[in-house]
């Protein structure tokens, strides 16, 4: 439990726990929010895997230690050769790891002493340590991001009813994104902003192409209210 | 239809991943709605940020360790969303007491609570968003500086100073309704 730092007034203890209670969000709003949330998930792209998998990285740390004892051990193999032969010419005493060699370098003997480990898990090599893929934050390189981006660009400036704001937006997503991702969104936006101009005429036909290729839209009675309510 | 339609097409970890973050959203969706009215959004804007969340929440899903509380997670996501689209409105005006009506008392409802949740949100809005972030996720969802500090991305100390403050501009606001409310 959170320790008090400086106790509240009891007016503030009475309006927060009143606060606490807050009825749930309206049934129609759950509904649409949910349906636009699938759908999403249907066209999105997928997101990035699991950057730190715990049992992942157990398995990885496993393989690694397991790496690193044959290396060692084929490493005291090699030694022992060496000092049971005084000479080249004299041929190699049995060591402990019977896949190593003098000729075998520390890695492959590795691998070869460990082949369960290397197909369990990415290999580790004692030479060059390769580190486990990392996720790169999410860049404006990203065609998702970028077309997020845009149609963010144009819904604060819907919602702010700069339209022709909006509508630059709009036209860019178009340009670069002419069958992105975010289209039914893009789409939806250019009615409410046309009809936010007062431009009537092509509210009605850009919501009837909507309505064309987006049958099944959630956005529909939104943007059939925005169509309605055009000034 | 939506999900098994979905699942057929993407390989399971996949499958699972998005599963979770869905059924995830879908449990907290109350709590997240309620959040972002705390932080000032309108009830007509209520959907379009919401989804927002989703949508950042989907991407994120990977980083979110789950032997974490999630609430506090969420919140983060909800401020930054909430913080992006001011910045993007360019300008940040006080809330007017009577932007965040919360819609009329359900029938079963003690009419005080409801003014009460009324009088909260009203005065919230008088609490510029960076200390009001604070002020919500300690004072009402009961959350820990530390988690605080985490989930926001504040030195503890900061937290602390914020909730202050925040205490301090929300008590004012509060009185000033009142006082409103009295007067004939």
């Amino acid at each position: 439990m959170k320790s008090d730092f400086e106790p509240i007034s009891a007016e503030l203890r009475r309006l927060f726990a009143a606060e606490r209670e807050y009825s749930p969000a309206a049934v129609e709003l759950r509904e649409r929010a949910l349906s636009r949330a699938r759908e999403s998930l249907r066209s999105a792209p997928r997101p990035p895997a699991r950057v730190w998998d715990f049992r992942q990285a157990r398995l990885l740390l496993v393989a690694a230690a397991m790496a690193l004892a044959a290396a060692a051990f084929a490493k005291r193999g090699q030694l022992l050769q060496l000092v049971g032969t005084p000479s080249p010419s004299v041929p190699a005493a049995a060591g402990p790891s019977e896949a190593s060699t003098p000729q075998t370098p520390p890695v492959q003997a590795a691998e070869q002493a460990a082949p369960d480990v290397s197909s369990a898990a990415p290999a580790v090599h004692t030479e060059k340590k390769e580190s486990a893929p990392v996720a790169r934050p999410a860049a404006l390189t990203d065609p998702y991001q970028l077309e997020l981006a845009l149609l963010q660009r144009a819904r604060a400036a819907v919602a702010s009813e700069r339209f022709p704001v909006a509508l630059r937006a709009i036209a860019e997503h178009q340009r670069r994104f002419a069958t992105g991702h975010l289209r039914e969104e893009r789409e939806a936006l250019r009615v409410k902003a046309l009809a936010g101009l007062g431009r009537v005429d092509e509210a009605h036909r850009a919501a009837e192409k909507f309505r064309e290729h987006f049958p099944d839209s959630v956005l529909s009675p939104r943007i059939e209210g925005a169509v309605r309510e055009a000034p | 239809m939506g999900s098994a339609h979905l699942a057929s097409s993407l390989p399971s970890a996949v499958v699972t991943e998005e599963r979770s973050c869905f059924a995830a959203f879908q449990r907290e969706f109350d709590y997240l709605c309620r959040t972002l009215r705390r932080l000032g959004v309108r009830s007509e804007d209520l959907e379009d940020e919401v989804h927002e969340i989703f949508l950042v929440l989907n991407r994120k899903w990977g980083e979110y360790d789950p032997s974490r509380p999630l609430r506090p997670y969420l919140f983060g996501i909800a401020f930054r969303v909430v913080a992006a689209r001011k910045r993007r409105r360019a300008h940040e005006q006080p809330g007017h007491f009577d932007d965040v009506a919360d819609g009329a008392p359900r029938p079963d409802e003690a009419l005080e609570t409801a003014l009460a949740r009324a009088t909260v949100l009203r005065a919230l809005t008088r609490v510029p968003l960076a200390r009001r972030a604070v002020l919500v996720m300690h004072d009402i969802d009961d959350v820990p500086m530390r988690e605080i500090a985490e989930a926001l991305s504040l030195p503890i100390f900061t937290g602390y100073s914020r909730l202050r403050k925040a205490r301090r501009e929300f008590e004012a606001a509060v009185q000033a309704l009142q006082k409103r409310n009295r007067e004939p």
